[in-house]
């Protein structure tokens, strides 16, 4: 005897696609808004790690130069009140002047580096170099240890050396070699020795002990002077948008690029924010859809379930008929994006290695979030098809 | 399933003064006896038939099954009542197999043959894979028919079953569905528009 079976009145290949569709609109709703949150979590450990390294930021600021400073109408020195002022500042842990050479001064490489150039030196407390300091430190009769930019070095090697035909050196080789430092000034010349002491990330400048600038500008310059060309400020991190603010206020220039982790994290934040509103819109959207989808296909065939129902087929069975079918299709496409959700997760934890993914949180989160919005739809559309049917019969 | 009675039953739209032999009587109905309800287009026959298959509640008095006040109407539709609409209700756009199936399948009363034999007997078995709507009113009937004779049943209850059918094809109708009262014993109603004599009639009234 052959058997027709409901399921190809019950499950047209139009409502197969559609709800199809739809589980896997919000199943993939669901695997944004878990990476997301997933994603977030990895960036904000990475972050608070890299927080818990270094509590501060320093930048370099300067007064602004304009035309009043090219007729020498006014200066763009800082003065101690206007230091007090920024120490003052509740980001500001400290801030220090940046002693400036008042003598002319080149180096020259020597021998074994064939270079010599005209260059200017500087001066900051020990405590705002980025390097161990403990041997920074110089005495007359003595090399003049010097700390150079990172980025100098660079320079030289892939810049100035091919230029000029010189050959490129290695910093490992740098450090060991003694080089010349060349001072004119009141009518005096010295030759010093000086040893590159080591590479500055933080300081694009050339640095050399306090107490070496101290000595040399008051043999070779004027002297010790109470202004300044540029500050160093060491300020919480924490505080960054405030300090920035307050030097805008103030006219003052400064490295904009070196963005703070602070402000890094509120910029993270709210993308994060963005793309979890856009996959909970998602999520809402799809369920509806569900919904309304199964309401729609429900009245379509309203004249074949009332058929049914004259014919003796209990509302019961009806109601699984309709049902099981959209509950099949909602397990298989949802299994098939929880197997997705695994896959994608455990690639993005490869490719961001140092975000140090939590893949038991995201599981745990993941199958919780999945099944709690998978069994609202299903509900949902359970009692959609449960009361529309008993309408019809 | 012995007996169905009708105590007292109104529809709602009828007025108290409306004379009938059914309406606001007490009828029984008797497995193995039949019964030839006779009234003009408009009396309620359609009414009748709805509120004795429970798909109309718009009434009062009781209908009783066996003394039963409320049965399972899904057993009633499956094993013990089975109806011919006048407006027949087949499913318009599925097969002529799919609709016989659609029911028998509910019990597997029918075996296949037993039902091509049926449908051969009435003369629309070459029809069989067509879709419902392509076949003519009186081809319908015959349908509809052999649909509702392929469930057991202790009633069959059929509302101007014969309207579409020429004579010969009606004694084959009522052949058949005499053939399968008796084999499940059961009682038949026959509601028409006038009296017929294509079955023994037990008892005649006008509704």
């Amino acid at each position: 005897m052959p058997i027709v079976s409901l399921k190809k009145h019950t499950l047209t290949f139009k409502l197969k696609i559609t709800i199809a569709l739809t589980f896997l609109a919000w199943s993939l709703g669901l695997l944004i808004a878990c990476l997301v949150v997933n994603l977030y979590s990895g960036l904000w450990n990475f972050l608070q790690v890299n927080q818990e390294k270094s509590n501060y930021d320093y930048n370099i600021i300067h007064k602004e130069v304009g035309l009043m400073n090219t007729f020498g109408l006014s200066n763009s020195n800082f003065k101690q009140n206007e230091m007090d002022l920024i120490q003052q500042h509740p980001a500001v842990v400290s801030v220090a002047p940046i002693v400036s050479n008042q003598f002319k001064v080149g180096i020259d490489g020597g021998n074994m580096i064939h270079f010599y150039t005209e260059l200017f030196l500087q001066s900051v407390p020990n405590e705002f170099i980025d390097l161990d300091t403990r041997d920074f430190n110089w005495r007359e009769g003595y090399a003049v240890p010097i700390i150079v930019s990172n980025s100098f070095i660079d320079l030289y090697n892939h810049g100035f050396s091919v230029s000029q035909g010189l050959p490129q050196i290695p910093k490992s080789i740098i450090t060991q070699k003694q080089l010349q430092l060349i001072i004119t000034g009141n009518g005096k010349r010295l030759t010093i020795p000086c040893k590159i002491y080591g590479f500055s990330d933080r300081l694009s400048t050339v640095i050399v002990p306090e107490e070496f600038l101290l000595w040399a500008n008051q043999l070779y310059g004027k002297g010790k002077e109470d202004k300044y060309e540029s500050l160093i400020i060491q300020s919480d991190i924490a505080q960054g948008v405030e300090l920035e603010k307050f030097l805008n206020q103030n006219g003052y220039s400064y490295n904009k690029e070196m963005i703070n982790l602070d402000q890094t994290k509120q910029i993270i934040q709210s993308v994060m924010i963005f793309l979890l509103t856009i996959s909970t819109i998602l999520i809402v959207l799809a369920v509806g859809l569900s919904y309304f989808v199964s309401k729609t296909f429900l009245y379509e065939k309203s004249s074949f379930i009332q058929h049914l129902f004259w014919l003796g087929y209990s509302p019961r069975f009806l109601i699984q008929s309709f049902f099981k079918p959209i509950l099949w299709i909602a397990i298989v496409n949802s299994l098939a994006v929880l197997i997705a959700a695994f896959v994608i997760n455990y690639f993005i934890s490869q490719i961001f290695v140092q975000f140090n993914f939590d893949i038991p949180y995201f599981t745990i989160a993941f199958l919780i979030t999945w099944l709690l919005v998978s069994y609202i739809s299903i509900h949902i559309i359970y009692l959609k098809i449960k009361n529309t049917i008993l309408k019809i019969v | 399933m012995q007996n169905i009675v009708l105590q007292y039953i109104k529809p709602n739209y009828l007025s108290d003064i409306y004379k009938s032999d059914i309406y606001g009587k007490e009828l029984l109905l008797e497995k193995g006896k039949y019964i030839h309800i006779e009234a003009p287009s408009g009396t309620g026959k359609t009414t009748l038939l709805h509120i004795i298959y429970g798909i109309n509640n718009l009434y009062s008095g009781k209908v009783l099954w066996d003394n039963n006040l409320a049965p399972d109407y899904n057993i009633i539709r499956q094993f013990h009542l089975s109806v011919v609409f006048q407006d027949l209700r087949l499913i318009q756009d599925v097969t002529v197999q799919d609709n016989i199936v659609l029911k028998n399948q509910l019990t597997n009363h029918k075996t296949i043959d037993e039902i091509m034999q049926m449908l051969q007997f009435l003369g629309v078995d070459m029809h069989w894979d067509k879709i419902t709507h392509q076949l003519s009113r009186g081809e319908q009937q015959r349908v509809a028919i052999v649909r509702a004779l392929c469930m057991p049943f202790s009633f069959l209850i059929l509302d101007e079953v014969m309207s579409h059918l020429d004579e010969q094809n009606r004694l084959k109708v009522a052949d058949l569905i005499h053939q399968e009262c008796a084999k499940n014993g059961a009682g038949l109603v026959m509601l028409n528009l006038y009296k017929d004599n294509y079955f023994n009639y037990h008892t005649f009234y006008h509704l």
